[in-house]
Parts: C-alpha cells; sequence; structure tokens
C-alpha cells in the first residue's frame, strides 16, 4: 500500500513536470486556485471536519503567486500598472492571512470570526478581480 | 475615467437585441452592429416603464424621480486606505452609472464583446431589458468622515448619528455604511444587474457591508402616481412630498450652501430604516382596529372623519361617540406636519419579503427610505414621537438603519460622484 503510493506520487511528478503550461493556462490556473480558497475555503466547507482550511488557503495562495511570478516578465512590458496592483494585493492577502498564524501553521477555521473571514474574503476579491485581467493581456 | 474604444459607445441593451434576425450576428460584430446606434439619446422623462431617466442634472435622480416598482439598495465599507482609490473608485462608479441607467453594459466592451479569454465587464444578466427607468442615487455615511480620507472637517452638522430611539432593536450588520447606492428600477433584474456591476467595480476598494431588495414601492413622489399599499394593506405616504411640490422641495428637502457644507448644496439626507413587520399577528386585528391604529380608512385611505384619501386631516372632528374621530396615538397624527414645526419627508419605501424567519412567519416588512434637508429636524422629531406613542409598534420593530449624505447631482460627462466633497 505505502509503495504503491510513493509510486503513484513519482508518476504524478513526472507528468507534472512533463506538462507545458501555456501563459494562458498560468493565467487561468492562478485565477482558478484563489475562486477554490472564495467558494471552499473562506467557507470552511472544504474541510469541514479537519477546519484545516488556512493550510489549503496558504498553499493556493502561494501557488497562484508562483504563476503569476512566471508571467511576470510579459506583464510588466504589456501592463505594468497590473503588475504594481498584483503586489500590492497580493501582499494585503498574505498579510490578512498572516494575522492568523498560529505555530508553525494556522488557527483553525472554527477559531475565526465572521469579522475575521470578511477580511480575508475581501483580501480574496481584491486580488481575484485583477488577476482575472492577466488572461487576456498574456493571449495577445 | 475608463476611456471607451471607438466604434463600441452608447451601444443599448434593448437595440443590440432589438435587431431581432440579426442580433446573433451583432453578438460576433458588436463594433459594425454599434456604429449606426451611435449616439442615442435619451428621452427627457421616462414616459414608458422602459424608458431611461437622464442621469446628469442639478440633483441626483431617485430622490423626485416618480417612484419606479423596484428596489436594491447596497451599503458598502470603504476597505481602501487611498483618498485617490477612493476618487478613482467614485469616478468609475459614475461613469458606469451613466451607462447603466440609460440602458447599457456597465463596460465599454460588455457582456459578449470582449476577447474570449477576458472575463466580461459587464455581467450579462441585463442583456436584451431596457433601461427599465433605472436611477442610481449614492449617499456618504457619517463613518466616512473620519481620519482616513481627511474629511472630517467636512462633515455636515445634519449628518449627525440619530439618537437611540426606544423600542428599536438595530443589528450592527445590517445598519450603517460609508457609502450607499440606491438602484430603483421598474424591473429587479435590471437593479440588481445594477448593483452587481457596481459592486464588483469595487472589489478591493469596497466591500459590502448589506443590501436589501425591495419589491414593491409603499410611497408615490409624484401627483401621477396612485398611492400605494404597505404589507399593513394600507395606502402609505398620501401626504408624501412630491415632485410637484416644488417650494416645498427647495424649503424642506434640497440641502443649501448656507446650511454649513457648500459641498452638499443640491442633496439631500437620506435615512433609512428596515423595519420589521409580525405581519402574522397583525391580520388577526379587526378592521376597525387596524384603521384607529392609522387613522385612515383601509380601503379608500379616507381621514377617519370622512371625506376622501387627499382631504385634509382634522384632528379636531369627532366620531360618533363623541370621541375624536382621530385618535390622540393614531399614526398619522403622530407623524402630522403641524405637530413637528411644519417638518415634511419625501419618502420612497419599499416592501420587502426576506423568504421567511424559521418560525412559520415571513421575515417581511418595509424598508423605510426618507429623503430631507435636515435629518435633526425632520426624521428624528417624527421618528421619536412614534417610537414612543405608536400603538403600531405592537406589529413592528425597527432592525436596521442608516443615514447618507447624497451629494447633489452629476453635471456632465467630466464630473463624478462626490466630486464637491473630494475636490471643492
Amino acid at each position: 500500500m505505502a509503495d504503491k503510493l510513493i509510486t503513484d506520487v513519482k508518476t504524478i511528478v513526472e507528468k507534472a513536470n512533463a506538462t507545458d503550461l501555456t501563459p494562458l493556462n498560468l493565467a487561468n490556473g492562478a485565477k482558478e486556485l484563489l475562486d477554490e480558497v472564495a467558494t471552499g475555503k473562506i467557507t470552511g466547507e472544504e474541510d469541514i471536519w479537519s477546519h484545516t482550511d488556512l493550510w489549503d488557503f496558504d498553499a493556493n495562495l502561494q501557488g497562484s503567486k508562483a504563476a503569476v511570478q512566471s508571467l511576470r516578465p510579459v506583464l510588466e512590458e504589456r501592463a505594468p500598472d497590473l503588475v504594481k496592483t498584483l503586489d500590492e494585493k497580493f501582499a494585503a492577502a498574505e498579510t490578512a492571512l498572516a494575522a492568523h498564524a498560529k505555530g508553525d501553521g494556522w488557527k483553525l477555521h472554527d477559531e475565526l470570526s465572521k469579522a475575521e473571514l470578511k477580511t480575508l474574503s475581501d483580501a480574496i476579491n481584491a486580488l481575484g478581480e485583477p488577476i482575472s485581467r492577466i488572461a487576456p493581456i498574456v493571449a495577445k | 475615467m475608463a476611456q471607451e474604444p471607438p466604434g463600441r459607445r452608447r451601444v443599448s441593451r434593448r437595440k443590440l437585441f432589438g435587431l431581432g434576425a440579426a442580433g446573433a450576428a451583432a453578438l460576433g460584430t458588436g463594433a459594425v452592429a454599434a456604429r449606426s446606434l451611435l449616439d442615442e439619446q435619451p428621452v427627457a422623462h421616462a414616459s414608458s416603464t422602459s424608458d431611461p431617466f437622464p442621469f446628469y442634472g442639478e440633483h441626483q435622480a431617485g430622490i423626485v424621480t416618480p417612484a419606479q416598482d423596484r428596489l436594491h439598495f447596497v451599503s458598502f465599507d470603504v476597505t481602501t486606505a487611498r483618498r485617490a482609490e477612493l476618487v478613482s473608485l467614485l469616478q468609475d462608479w459614475t461613469a458606469a452609472a451613466a451607462r447603466l441607467t440609460q440602458g447599457r453594459e456597465a463596460g465599454s466592451y460588455g457582456a459578449v464583446g470582449g476577447a474570449p479569454e477576458a472575463a466580461p465587464d459587464d455581467t450579462g444578466e441585463a442583456l436584451g431589458l431596457p433601461a427599465s427607468g433605472l436611477t442610481l442615487t449614492v449617499g456618504f455615511g457619517a463613518s466616512l468622515f473620519d481620519e482616513r480620507f481627511g474629511l472630517a472637517g467636512r462633515r455636515p452638522a445634519a449628518l449627525a448619528e440619530l439618537p437611540r430611539f426606544p423600542g428599536e432593536n438595530l443589528i450592527p450588520e445590517i445598519s450603517g455604511g460609508d457609502v450607499c447606492v440606491q438602484a430603483c428600477a421598474h424591473d429587479p433584474q435590471v437593479a440588481v444587474h445594477a448593483i452587481r456591476n457596481l459592486a464588483r467595480i469595487g472589489f478591493g476598494k469596497v466591500s459590502v457591508r448589506w443590501s436589501q431588495l425591495g419589491f414593491g414601492r409603499t410611497s408615490s413622489t409624484s401627483r401621477a402616481q396612485a398611492t400605494p399599499r404597505n404589507l399593513m394593506g394600507f395606502k402609505d405616504g398620501t401626504n408624501n412630498l412630491k415632485l410637484e411640490d416644488t417650494a416645498l422641495l427647495r424649503e424642506q428637502l434640497w440641502a443649501a450652501a448656507q446650511d454649513g457644507q457648500a459641498w452638499m448644496a443640491g442633496g439631500s439626507y437620506l435615512v433609512t430604516r428596515k423595519i420589521r413587520m409580525t405581519v402574522e399577528t397583525w391580520d388577526r386585528t379587526s378592521l376597525a382596529e387596524q384603521e384607529q391604529i392609522f387613522g385612515r380608512t383601509k380601503g379608500e385611505g379616507a381621514p377617519l372623519h370622512g371625506g376622501k384619501e387627499f382631504d385634509p386631516l382634522n384632528f379636531g372632528a369627532a366620531g360618533p361617540d363623541g370621541r375624536p374621530a382621530i385618535a390622540g396615538d393614531a399614526h398619522v397624527r403622530l407623524a402630522h406636519p403641524s405637530f413637528h414645526g411644519d417638518a415634511r419627508l419625501l419618502r420612497r419605501g419599499y416592501n420587502f419579503v426576506d423568504g421567511s424567519d424559521g418560525l412559520g412567519r415571513l421575515d417581511a416588512g418595509l424598508f423605510f427610505i426618507a429623503y430631507q434637508r435636515d435629518p435633526r429636524k425632520q426624521f428624528v422629531p417624527v421618528q421619536m414621537a412614534l417610537a414612543k406613542n405608536d400603538p403600531l409598534n405592537e406589529y413592528i420593530k425597527h432592525v436596521g438603519s442608516g443615514l447618507f449624505a447624497c451629494p447633489p447631482g452629476v453635471r456632465d460627462a467630466g464630473d463624478y460622484w462626490g466630486r464637491t466633497l473630494l475636490e471643492g
């Protein structure tokens, strides 16, 4: 069982590394990672039993940031103002999340008040709109 | 303000789809189809429930505008700390509002005219619908005038916090807010579309604090309109300030420079109250008692001493039993201008039903909206009298509250909502 799991993980990594992601894939991926945060993780629905939504929140945010980072050269050339906005909104979302760091991880979803969740939701919405503007720019 | 690409301007949603068979082709070639529809002029006054009202003017539309049938009201908290971002948001909103109120789309590309890789700059649910008399009216809450944007010195005295009224049970989450937008239209889809698109434009700068749908108007703001009914079944707003009362409007509705803050000249103060009604117990109340409580007949809306709906109220008139026909604590008497230094309000409230409350009752009531020159002299004394003595209080509870300074109208395409406040 454990061996099979390790083999499968290796296969996934190999396949992932072999995949060529287009700029459009990356742009849409950056947006979709944040959409997942907005719909499933802010609400606590995804980890309804473990309440570890903020771990996923963090992973999605970093994944989205990495995807945007890979598009940075083309964005800086075609839409410098958008890069500035994205940097600012990524930083704001990271700051909002950092308020809930606990130990080497995060607070559990059910430890957050409704007002704290709204602050996180606002930060993700503030980032999601400019991220949705990347795709048509890199698709040109 | 956003530049509009040539050839894509002023496409009416209705015209675009009114092309009929050509409509499908027009979707793919918006720019071509749009060219022949440029510079469509709005009519001066809506003559049907489909037509637009003018957006630009001395006063904001949506105040004396004959009350439309539907409402979507939203209150925002400003989340940006930068004054420049607040200004650019108000400019972007104004540009979108100028388009939306004329039946056009929120952005210059629209729901289907942009690049396929891009998220559309209009959400699309109003495609094919006419302007539907949409008006968008903006207001600024007292909380905006704090240290964040350097506006503390510009807070009008009339924007004083409302006092606590006896019996109210306000829920903070559905009260207050830094900025509000009132969307009124004859089609609820058009009103919701407008608020949804403004909220979207605002992401990162504002966050929706609360919003309220209203499904039916409870006031008339023009003598050409019949008086509608509230959910208690009574005509509401018979004695309302109306569009035609020009002198009274100047005296009681519009703020003037000499009131203290010149930026509000031509503006008005808005009070909103979400009033929950326990309609179930009201419905078990006898007709005679219901009429006693209001002081008017339920059918005609006439004073209880007789006559017609618009006849003046005579509080000295006696009934058959020798006592006053209109009781001393009747709703119409407690609220009557003659007991409040002739204080009048321009009411344009809406009935709401937010589903049910889990206890087998409708979550229903009145979303009260009133415009005036100074709430301290108008809404506050009237509401204090009602809160203390109105027998109607047995059936109603105030659960939400808002107070906003609505700036003067947007003069032209170079102007924007709140310019007199932020640049004056």
